[in-house]
């Protein structure tokens, strides 16, 4: 199920929440929470909630191990890494790797095609944080499987983030304020984030669409069209998603960390991602890149640390060449930026925002792809080596219908739109109402009219 | 003392069985998935009125033998029983062939005519039909002995659920 559909919308939110403050008692309300998020997740892919709950009950039962057994802890912290990847892997890896396999040795094993199990990257990461923080004494280990279970599943955030570490909601869990206030100001963060999806989004992926900048040759500037509305395109849907997510769970009294800040305001790549998908890149950071000793190391082995970083990154977000490519130039970018170009204290910050544009849109080129044969297609287009010239009838037309969303888009994803809409939230209701209600007007009119409603980080 | 022992001695007598029941669970879970569903006999009819959406049968009409001779170099008569769609607008790439072979070397033959199929097509579309282009690379060509079948249209997945619905236990 999705947050911008009718279904999610107009039926399943509107019940869970009137059950929710309806219900009285803690205990009701997470029983409550969980039963809806197990129909939630189960409603595309019912198989796989099956593997979801015994992925809960597994690390719930390794944690009580963990406090029980002192003496085993390292070596349950161990076992258990080693089953949740193994189980990341083979669902989300294993297709790709029997190719990988067969184009190594020759052979030719065939894989049986597998539905990736919906939201599987998100919720291991967070169940791998439990364990991992519970072995470096951060957190308490929880006994109750209830509350667990809800930790993982709770429907806002359990199949496209934040990744939300459990310290984060180890004591909303037992003690949260439920109030009309928190319901309000959610419910507004909610409509924010759809209005980004339905009227932004989903409108720049069909500009995106009409290109064809992977698909075939296109002259250079349908090519930088494509580009530019996929990259806004990909802002607005995970960044409303995002938005809807902690406005969902500020409905229900949890405050969920901040995923996005205006990225394309960075003044260079490593604050890009300082901004985006900021629960993804502190994941990594706290639990791959500082073990591996961060930048407290030699140069060479803060290099390989950094390679190794996103060469996982890009790995996590899809099993196949291109995210991989993806992940090891943003290495490099960062490593260029950390030895070189940083270093030049004075350049001005102009000059760091195109930079980090035109590198950030160039890396989207590869993230936009199926498969090498269109990371060639697309880059060929970008830089008209693909003999269609630098302009085309269809390219101009493409330009003249999707320009003003395009420049609307690109309007609200700078810092100030970001501060307008804090601005907005703060000034009061007689503000905060009437701009939610045109937002969520128009966003219904498209969502209950619209086909096209894909959201890009499912997939991952 | 002697209790506190036993309390200490319970977990670690615990947690091998109860490590190897997670796993022949987990892994019991990953051979269901791998499983394929055993094929049931289908007729061909219902194949026809469940995949003949609304959507489906606007877009597409029955494929006469010339064209099935045209686009996947296959004769009707060759095969015990098939369904062929074509679009009804050339510049549309809908199409539905399915057809009930009676070896596995028939269902090789027609599989490898249907990829060539899906790489004419590709080749024709990849330059200037970019939406056709894309809904081509969803496009699903599947064995299910003794069934073999080439789906192609912007409803894809729900048509092959139905096909799947007709013909797997």
């Amino acid at each position: 199920m999705v947050f911008s559909s009718t279904v999610f919308l107009f039926f399943f939110l509107p019940a869970c929440l009137l059950l929710y403050y309806v219900l009285p008692g803690k205990w009701t309300k997470n029983v409550v929470l969980l039963l809806f998020s197990l129909v939630f997740y189960a409603w595309g892919e019912p198989i796989y909630v099956i593997l979801m709950i015994l992925n809960i009950l597994f690390n719930w039962v390794m944690g009580l191990f963990m406090e029980k057994i002192p003496g085993w802890r390292k070596f349950i912290l161990i076992v258990t890494i080693v089953v949740d990847i193994g189980l990341l892997g083979f669902f989300k890896y294993y297709g790709f790797l029997v190719d990988v396999f067969n184009s190594v040795t020759g052979l030719s094993l065939t894989a049986h095609k597998l539905a990736l199990p919906i939201g599987i990257s998100f919720y291991t990461f967070q169940t791998l944080s439990y364990v991992i923080d519970l072995y470096r004494g951060k957190i308490r280990v929880q006994k109750n499987p209830l509350l667990f279970g809800l930790f993982v599943t709770m429907f806002p955030q359990l199949i496209a983030g934040p990744i939300v570490r459990y310290e984060v909601v180890e004591n909303a869990l037992t003690e949260r304020t439920v109030s009309l206030e928190g319901l309000g100001k959610g419910m507004a963060r909610f409509i924010f984030g759809l209005a980004k999806k339905v009227l932004l989004a989903n409108l720049l992926g069909v500009v995106f669409e009409s290109t064809g900048v992977q698909a075939g040759p296109v002259p250079v500037m349908g090519a930088w069209l494509g580009l530019i509305a996929f990259g806004l395109q990909l802002y607005f849907d995970f960044s409303g998603y995002s938005d809807m997510a902690i406005g969902l769970g500020k409905m229900f009294g949890f405050d969920f960390p901040e995923n996005f800040d205006a990225p394309y305001g960075a003044h260079s790549v490593t604050d890009f991602w300082r901004r985006w998908h900021i629960s993804l890149g502190s994941w990594f950071r706290e639990y791959v890149y500082i073990p591996l000793g961060g930048n407290r190391v030699g140069i060479v082995r803060h290099i390989l640390n950094i390679m190794i970083v996103w060469f996982l990154t890009g790995f996590w977000h899809g099993a196949a060449y291109n995210f991989i490519l993806w992940g090891l130039y943003y290495g490099l970018l960062l490593i260029f930026e950390k030895y070189v170009l940083l270093k030049w204290k004075s350049m001005p910050k102009a000059l760091g925002s195109v930079w980090t544009l035109l590198a950030v849109f160039l890396g989207w080129g590869l993230f936009l792809c199926d498969s090498m044969q269109e990371v060639g297609t697309v880059f060929m287009n970008l830089f008209g080596a693909s003999g269609s010239g630098w302009i085309s009838t269809n390219s101009v037309f493409n330009l003249l219908s999707g320009i003003v969303i395009v420049v609307i888009g690109a309007l609200c994803a700078v810092p100030f739109a970001k501060k307008l809409r804090e601005k907005i939230m703060t000034s009061g209701l007689v503000a905060v109402i009437p701009v939610c209600l045109v937002l969520l007007i128009l966003s219904v009119a498209f969502v209950v009219t619209e086909n096209y409603n894909p959201f890009l980080y499912f997939r991952f | 003392m002697e209790e506190k022992q036993t309390k200490n001695l319970l977990p670690k007598m615990l947690f091998f069985p109860g490590l190897l029941l997670f796993l022949a669970l987990f892994g019991g879970f990953i051979f269901y998935c791998l499983q394929e569903p055993s094929v049931k006999a289908a007729n061909i009819e219902d194949v026809e009125n469940a995949v003949l959406t609304d959507a489906f049968s606007e877009l597409t009409k029955d494929g006469t033998d010339l064209e099935l001779k045209r686009n996947f170099g296959l004769l009707r008569d060759d095969y015990e029983e098939l369904l062929y769609r074509v679009p009804v607008n050339f510049m549309d790439v809908e199409e539905f062939l399915f057809v009930k072979v009676r070896t596995e070397a028939e269902a090789e033959t027609v599989k490898k005519a249907m990829e060539e199929r899906l790489s004419r097509q590709n080749e024709m579309f990849e330059d200037y039909g970019t939406d056709q282009y894309s809904v081509l690379k969803n496009t699903v060509i599947a064995v299910r002995f003794p069934y073999v079948y080439y789906i192609a249209g912007h409803e894809v997945a729900e048509l092959h659920r139905l096909v799947k619905q007709e013909t797997e236990e």
